[in-house]
């Protein structure tokens, strides 16, 4: 039974030649599917929607986002089709909830354009006789379909284009109108779907899966067992580092689907190895070669696998050069080669590893330090340093610090967590500071923490001595808090943390790239590089800031700052064109 | 097909015009800079106007608006103030020494002391020289042209209407020669050819016309709304305005000229014509410029996007009339190179391209050159090339459409800030387009040609469309690089204007 379920893991990940069951349909009759699914939250949360009232839903994403996955699980859910039956092209079934016809069709894209019209017709009809819709469908051929479907009236076709592209974008749960069909767009790819990752973990690794694997004539020296015997005692430390990778690359643009997560587990947890192949030489090495610590990051031993570079997340971790970075355990590893720091499954094959290398040829300083071959043992060594080292929670932020960057522990508690008051301060301070910064330039160290002067200075080279400030924010202006939003996946809160201005009515979000940066740049680097997305938020803000936040009429005083010698120095002048007079101060 | 013009003023005598005038209107010449077109332009939007010569007192506290002509036939007028205090305060120590005539040193010392019994200096220790001296840098840190050009014909970005100057040239034999501290300073400041059109050379009122010709054509709300955004785009920055005038109101308190003397507090000017062609692209020309100006931007980099995009779309304006004069079957195609191969067809194809785009804008000129005028003036073929083959090339370069900036294989191509421009002008604020149809955008308002789909209907036996594609990724990669291009989901490419205010 065991042997089966590996290779049904191995046929997940393209990391090989037989990705059979990487694509949904072929998953749906497959047994061990229905163990390892995720019920996603998403798809109670549409059931609602259809109970309420006729709906017309259209499921969008990138592949391998889950969308025929998704209209499975509510097909199941509403009990209009049984568990392992494929799915038609398209159908009208009974929804047994509510006993109202549910038209769906499986997949828009494949059809032909003639047919696509003609399921938008059916969706729309099936509505309006009090049933409901759900298609399933790429972003291209949707568009087509619905200009395609409106060709005749005398809707602008562009307008149609941009109807969907707002909706997908927006991704709000809310019902829109493309055209003049009211519809509910999920745009699956929008959709955070790290939160997933340690239920879906802990159906990997359940025990009916691995039953029988003990009792395998490998027994202990089986490296896929061996992961999962060491996975399982430390499951909970190994999601946490699991999802919070996701989760970084999810913030940072990078988000993965559930179907690269999914490959990307699957081979660190198996390696692909074939069982009936695998020749075991030396027990040791194969356990640490294949451990998940050096799977995980694409690594057998010491060496990269290319085969694992097909696999997005790995590609993503390797760049990411985490087992490079110097870690709290280094000195404990490397300088007092005490192993005692990892926990106890892995420490004796590690330390056996190192003392393998390390014994058997004596390196010298400037070799240990600059050779490559003692460089690539540090690195495994970390890897699974990163993965299994004994830590508490105060360790394990302060590694991800580290890893990712010095704002990010925090960031992921407010996000679970929402924000105290302490830690608004800091982060406000922070925003602050760095807004300072960003508006301000070199001139920053003239005001006070408490007030943002707004300088009307060019960009660039040239000889500016003296510029106007033409409106000022204080500190107080400016809110830092979290609000809590909709979950979509799991019953977990979460949090968005923004800024508020008070004399701007909209609520700017604060993403982890931008917390990042600001959070650099307060703390003096400037050569920090923000993302060219984030960077036209800023510049917006900057020039929403300047029309709101200037002086008004009222305030008579002109306020100049000028460059001397000693530095720069603020000038009020006041006007008084009544009596013909110019105060200087 | 007789050349028709815009407005069709009374008596006008086209053929009277040099041919480059009878062709792309009544001015665009080269010595006009690329800020310049934007500077004279907004002086004719800001100026009071009249249809036909009218009574200035009647019209004095009028500006900001885009004129809605009753009567085609009557000369459109504009007034602007000329400011020759302000502008000396601002860059008379700052320009070329040759320039300093000791006549306006001699004003500006009565104005800097006139305004020196003005202020008064509270708490600190400087003098009042040092005060004077920090608004004149306060001023002069915002120009916009200096050069090596004298103090009367240097400019400031347009951050406040007060600052936005006319042209004035002193000529230096009047200023050395005819006038002496004996003349009234009244005198001293109209002395001044205030007509001369040698950097604001007409582009500017050439493009007010255009975007009057837009205006006709679009939705009558576009009249307000641009004039709003571009009245917001300007008046900003209320201090500046407020310290400009006080320095000039102090000024006519010294010269003390009676109300309303002409050449003092204002200029007579009377716009020329245009092609009544240029109205076939004006609508684009107006939506452009008004999607721009709602962009929520820094003031800075609005004034320099909007400067750089009227010199994209004057090139656009006079292709588009050399292919309507040419009565060439396709519009003259802009293929846009954004590859680094230089052996590649694309490359070819662009400098091709470019090649055709200068000799038809400037063949163009044949339709009304003659043999006749060569005797009468001389030159005056080089003079031609110079207003319109010539021109495009040079605010081309400057903007960076046309490269390299120097050498030969001159072909058009994209940087940043273009790219900028065309994503804030094809796309209202806070929207999105797939990407190809972006493309098909460009394609329609400026026939820009960069991928495949685009140069199949330009080109018609086209074998090497696989090159168009590795452009056309090119550029789909620019965009994502500058922040404007996102994927929404399985490989749907967006292209979004972000700057929603």
């Amino acid at each position: 039974m065991h042997t089966q379920y590996i290779r049904y893991l191995q046929s997940m990940n393209n990391a090989n030649s037989s990705n059979d069951n990487a694509i949904a349909e072929s998953q749906f009759s497959n047994p061990f599917y229905e163990k390892i699914r995720v019920e996603r939250k998403i798809g109670s949360y549409l059931i609602q929607k259809i109970k309420d009232k006729s709906s017309f839903i259209i499921l969008t994403g990138h592949a391998g986002d889950g969308k025929t996955s998704l209209l499975h699980q509510i097909l199941r859910q509403v009990d209009a089709i049984p568990a392992e039956e494929q799915l038609k092209e398209e159908d009208i079934v009974q929804n047994k909830v509510n006993g109202q016809p549910l038209y769906y069709v499986k997949d828009m894209s494949e059809l032909v354009s003639d047919k696509q019209k003609n399921c938008i017709q059916k969706g729309l009809d099936t509505v309006n006789t009090g049933g409901s819709s759900i298609i399933v469908s790429n972003t291209g051929p949707l568009i087509e379909a619905f200009k395609n479907f409106y060709a005749e009236s005398a809707l602008d076709k562009d307008e149609i284009e941009m109807d969907i592209l707002k909706l997908m974008d927006e991704n709000s749960f809310k019902e829109g109108f493309i055209g003049e069909i009211s519809v509910l767009v999920i745009n699956l790819a929008l959709l955070d779907n790290t939160d997933i990752v340690p239920l879906l973990i802990d159906n990997l690794l359940n025990e009916e899966l691995w039953i029988d694997s003990n009792t395998c004539e490998l027994g202990s020296s089986c490296p896929v067992y061996n992961n999962y015997l060491t996975l399982k005692k430390h499951q909970e430390q190994f999601k946490r580092f699991a999802i919070n990778y996701y989760r970084w690359l999810a913030d940072n643009d990078k988000r993965l689907t559930i179907r690269q997560i999914l490959s990307h587990l699957s081979y660190a947890i198996t390696g692909n190895l074939q069982c009936h192949k695998l020749n075991i030489i030396n027990r040791q090495t194969i356990l640490f070669d294949y451990h998940i610590s050096n799977l995980f990051f694409g690594y057998v031993g010491f060496t990269e696998n290319e085969d694992a570079l097909k696999i997005k997340s790995i590609a993503e971790i390797q760049k990411m050069k985490l087992d490079e970075k110097k870690l709290i355990f280094d000195q404990d590893l490397f300088v007092k080669e005490n192993f005692d720091v990892l926990v106890e499954e892995v420490r004796t094959i590690t330390k056996n590893t190192w003392d393998y290398f390390m014994r058997r040829r004596l390196f010298n300083t400037e070799q240990l330090l600059y050779e490559k071959e003692p460089f690539l043992i540090r690195k495994a060594m970390r890897r699974m340093g990163i993965l299994f080292a004994e830590m508490d929670e105060q360790q394990a932020d302060h590694l991800f610090g580290i890893l990712y960057s010095p704002i990010y522990p925090k960031y992921l508690s407010y996000r679970k967590n929402g924000m105290r008051i302490r830690s608004k301060r800091q982060l406000k301070e922070i925003v602050f500071k760095a807004l300072q910064v960003l508006i301000m330039g070199d001139s920053s160290d003239v005001y006070s923490d408490s007030v943002l002067y707004l300088p009307l200075k060019r960009d660039g080279l040239n000889n500016q001595n003296v510029y106007l400030l033409v409106g000022k924010i204080d500190f107080d202006s400016l809110v830092v808090d979290t609000e809590q939003i909709e979950n979509t996946i799991s019953d977990e809160p979460i949090y968005n943390i923004y800024m508020k201005f008070d004399r701007l009515s909209q609520n700017y979000l604060l993403p982890l790239p931008l917390l990042d940066y600001f959070y650099q740049i307060a703390n003096g680097s400037l050569s920090t590089k923000l993302n060219p997305v984030l960077s036209h938020g800023i510049h917006r803000l900057k020039a929403q800031l300047y029309k709101e936040y200037q002086f008004t009429d009222g305030e008579e005083v002109i306020k100049l700052l000028i460059q001397t010698l000693q530095g720069p120095k603020i000038i009020d002048i006041e006007l008084d064109p009544d009596n013909n007079k110019l105060y200087f101060d | 097909m007789t050349l028709e013009f815009f407005p069709k003023y009374k008596g006008y005598d086209l053929q009277a015009q040099n041919p480059q005038i009878q062709i792309y209107g009544h001015r665009i010449y080269k010595d006009q800079t690329l800020y310049e077109y934007l500077l004279e332009f907004l002086l004719v939007f800001v100026s009071p106007k009249s249809e036909g010569a009218t009574d200035y007192e009647k019209i004095k506290s009028d500006g900001f608006y885009f004129n809605k002509i009753e009567d085609e036939t009557k000369r459109l007028h504009y007034y602007p103030a000329p400011k020759m205090g302000l502008k000396r305060f601002i860059f008379f120590n700052r320009s070329d020494q040759e320039k300093r005539f000791e006549i306006d040193r001699y004003a500006l010392e009565h104005h800097r002391e006139h305004l020196k019994q003005t202020i008064q200096i509270e708490g600190s220790s400087y003098d009042k020289d040092f005060a004077l001296d920090i608004l004149q840098d306060l001023f002069y840190g915002y120009n916009a042209i200096i050069g090596k050009r004298s103090w009367f014909a240097q400019s400031l970005l347009p951050l406040a209407p007060e600052i936005i100057f006319s042209e004035s040239i002193g000529n230096k034999k009047t200023r050395t020669e005819n006038l002496s501290k004996e003349d009234s300073f009244l005198s001293i400041d109209r002395e001044f050819n205030f007509s001369q059109h040698m950097f604001m050379a007409r582009g500017g009122e050439v493009y007010y016309l255009h975007v009057l010709q837009g205006l006709n054509k679009v939705n009558n709300d576009y009249r307000d709304q641009l004039s709003e955004k571009l009245k917001e785009m300007i008046m900003s920055i209320p201090q500046l305005s407020a310290l400009a005038n006080y320095i000039q109101d102090e000024w006519e308190d010294v010269v003390d000229a009676p109300d309303n003397e002409h050449r003092f507090h204002y200029l007579d000017k009377t716009m020329e014509v245009i092609p009544k062609d240029y109205e076939n692209v004006a609508h684009y020309t107006v939506e452009e410029l008004h999607n721009l100006l709602c962009s929520e931007l820094d003031a800075f980099e609005k004034v320099e996007l909007v400067g750089n995009l009227l010199a994209i779309q004057i090139i656009r304006m006079m292709t588009y009339r050399s292919t309507t004069v040419l009565n060439l079957k396709h519009r003259q195609a802009w293929v846009i190179d954004l590859t680094k191969n230089t052996q590649g067809s694309i490359r070819k194809k662009a400098v091709q391209g470019y090649q055709q785009l200068e000799e038809n804008v400037f063949r163009a000129i044949y339709r009304v050159y003659d043999e006749e005028m060569a005797e009468t003036k001389k030159n005056a073929l080089q003079d031609a090339a110079k207003d319109t083959s010539l021109l495009i090339r040079k605010l081309g370069k400057d903007i960076g459409l046309v490269i390299p900036p120097t050498g030969g294989t001159m072909r058009m191509s994209l940087n940043e800030n273009l790219v900028k421009i065309l994503v804030l002008t094809l796309i209202k604020p806070g929207e999105r387009l797939l990407f190809t149809t972006f493309l098909r955008l460009c394609h329609e308002h400026y026939n820009i040609v960069i991928g495949p789909k685009e140069a199949e209907q330009h080109f018609e036996e086209i074998s090497y469309l696989n090159d168009f594609n590795e452009n056309e990724r090119i550029f789909l990669e620019i965009l994502r690089n500058c922040g404007f291009l996102r994927n929404l989901s399985d490989a749907t490419s967006i292209v979004e204007n972000p700057f929603k205010g």
